[in-house]
C-alpha cells in the first residue's frame, strides 16, 4: 500500500491486474450491449454502422481542429496585445480512440480506451472529445489505458477564463460538476464564461475548452470566489475521443 | 440429515469458486459503471463469506487478499488497500464461522449486513467517497439489501455444490 501510494512504485503490477480485469470489464458491458443491439433497427445495420462510424471519426477530427482554430485566434490577439510576448501553442497530433468501458461511482470516475502501450499511448497523455477536454491517461496496460476525468475528485488541472486570461485550477467534485479555485473576488468572472487549458504545468496543453461557469458564490471570510462549472465535455456518452500527442514529446519518444 | 451442512473439499469445488469469484468481481464492475447502483451489495465478498464458511480446512486469506487487489484495480484506489478490508472481515467470519453455519439462511443474511456494514464503514473511513445527500442514505442502507441478495446466493450456491457432489 505503501509502496503504491507514496512511490507509484507498483505501476506495472497494476498494469498485470487491469490486462487481467479487462475480461470483466467486457463481461459486464456485455448486457448493456445486448440491449443494445435488441432495441435497435436491425436494417442494414452493417451499412448504416460502417457509414455513421466513417461520419463520427470525420466530424470528431474537424470539431478538434475548429477548437484549435478557435483558440489559436483568441491567443493571437491575447498575444498581440501583450505586444510579441511569446506563448505559442505546441502543435498536436491526434490518435482515435473507442471507450470500451465507463465507471461512475463514488471512489473514482474514469473510463477505459482500446489503446494502449502498444499503440504507444502513455501515461499523461491527454484525451479530449469534439467539445473539449476529457481528462488524462493514468494507467495503461499493452491494449488498454485509462482516463482519470476532470470531473473526479483526485484530478486538477491549470486553467484560465477564456474571457479574462484569469488563472486559476479546476478541480473535479466527482459528481458530475467541477470547482475552479483561486478566483479572488475582485475577478470579473461571470456566469457562462468559457474556461480553458492554460497549459501551465506542461501536461495539458494549452487553449482547449474545458468546462463553462455555472454558479458563482461569495462566501464571507474567504478571500476566493467559489465558481462552480460543468465540463463541456461530453463523458458520459462519448464513444470516440481523441489521445492527444505534442510533437516535442513524440519527438522525444522516438 | 440437514442438507444445510455439506462436507467438501476446496480441491472438488476449485473450479466453481473461481467461477463464483469471477461472477461476483463481474457484477461488481457492472454496478460500478454509469450511474453506479450504490444500492447493489458487495458480491465479491459475498461469495468470499459463503465459501469462508463452508470449507472449513482453509483460511482463505489469499482468496481474500488477491480479489481485493482486483476491487483495488477495478476502482482505482490504492493497491492493498481493499485487500486489507476483505482480510479483515474474512478474519471475524473465520472467528464465527461454525456459528454462522449453524444458522438458517434468513438468520446468516442478518449476520451478513453486520459484516456488510463493516465493510461500508471501513471504506467510508478509508477512501471518503463523494456522496451526495441522496448517495448517502443508499450507501448506507447498501447492507440490508443483502437481506433479498444472500438469500438467493446461498440457496443457489447450496444447490450446485450439491449437484456437484452427487455428480
Amino acid at each position: 500500500m505503501a509502496a503504491d501510494h507514496y512511490g507509484k512504485l507498483m505501476g506495472s503490477f497494476r498494469s498485470v491486474l487491469l490486462t487481467t480485469l479487462n475480461p470483466i470489464e467486457q463481461a459486464a458491458s456485455l448486457p448493456k450491449q445486448f440491449y443494445v443491439l435488441v432495441t435497435t433497427d436491425f436494417t442494414s445495420m452493417d451499412e448504416l454502422k460502417l457509414e455513421n462510424q466513417k461520419l463520427k471519426t470525420e466530424i470528431l477530427l474537424l470539431k478538434a481542429k475548429m477548437q484549435q482554430y478557435t483558440n489559436m485566434e483568441l491567443e493571437i490577439s491575447r498575444l498581440e496585445g501583450l505586444l510579441g510576448t511569446t506563448g505559442k501553442m505546441d502543435g498536436q497530433s491526434v490518435q482515435i480512440a473507442t471507450v470500451t468501458f465507463f465507471s461512475s461511482n463514488p471512489l473514482s470516475q474514469f473510463i477505459t480506451l482500446n489503446k494502449g502501450q502498444l499503440d504507444k499511448v502513455a501515461e499523461k497523455q491527454v484525451v479530449i472529445d469534439e467539445q473539449g477536454i476529457m481528462g488524462q491517461i493514468v494507467q495503461t496496460t499493452l491494449t488498454t489505458s485509462r482516463v482519470l476525468l476532470i470531473t473526479d475528485p483526485d484530478h486538477q488541472i491549470p486553467v484560465r477564463i477564456q474571457r479574462t486570461g484569469q488563472r486559476g485550477i479546476l478541480t473535479g467534485t466527482g459528481h458530475d460538476s467541477v470547482t475552479l479555485s483561486f478566483i479572488p473576488k475582485n475577478s470579473s468572472v461571470q456566469v457562462g464564461d468559457l474556461i480553458e487549458s492554460s497549459g501551465l504545468g506542461d501536461v495539458f496543453p494549452a487553449g482547449y475548452p474545458v468546462a463553462k461557469v455555472n454558479q458563482i458564490n461569495e462566501v464571507e471570510g474567504e478571500p476566493y470566489l467559489e465558481v462552480i462549472a460543468t465540463p463541456v465535455a461530453n463523458s458520459r456518452q462519448a464513444h470516440k475521443v481523441l489521445i492527444l500527442t505534442s510533437e516535442k514529446k513524440k519527438i522525444q519518444n522516438d | 440429515m440437514t442438507d444445510r451442512f455439506i462436507d467438501l473439499e476446496f480441491s472438488q469445488a476449485r473450479w466453481l469458486v473461481l467461477i463464483t469469484y469471477f461472477l461476483g468481481l463481474t457484477l461488481d464492475t457492472m454496478m460500478s459503471m454509469q450511474d453506479a447502483n450504490l444500492l447493489a451489495p458487495s458480491f465479491t465478498l459475498m461469495f468470499l463469506m459463503y465459501w469462508s464458511a463452508q470449507f472449513l480446512k482453509n483460511t482463505h486469506f489469499l482468496s481474500a487478499f488477491l480479489l481485493g487487489l482486483f476491487l483495488d484495480a477495478l476502482y482505482g484506489t490504492t493497491l492493498g488497500a481493499h485487500s486489507l478490508i476483505l482480510i479483515v472481515i474474512t478474519f471475524i467470519m473465520l472467528r464465527y464461522r461454525l456459528l454462522f453455519r449453524s444458522h438458517s439462511v434468513l438468520q446468516q443474511a442478518f449476520v451478513i449486513i453486520f459484516y456488510l456494514m463493516a465493510y461500508q464503514f471501513i471504506s467510508y473511513v478509508m477512501f471518503s467517497p463523494t456522496l451526495d445527500s441522496d448517495q448517502k442514505i443508499e450507501y448506507w442502507l447498501m447492507p440490508f439489501t443483502s437481506l433479498i441478495a444472500w438469500p438467493i446466493l446461498a440457496l443457489s450456491l447450496r444447490w450446485v455444490t450439491q449437484r456437484l457432489i452427487t455428480a
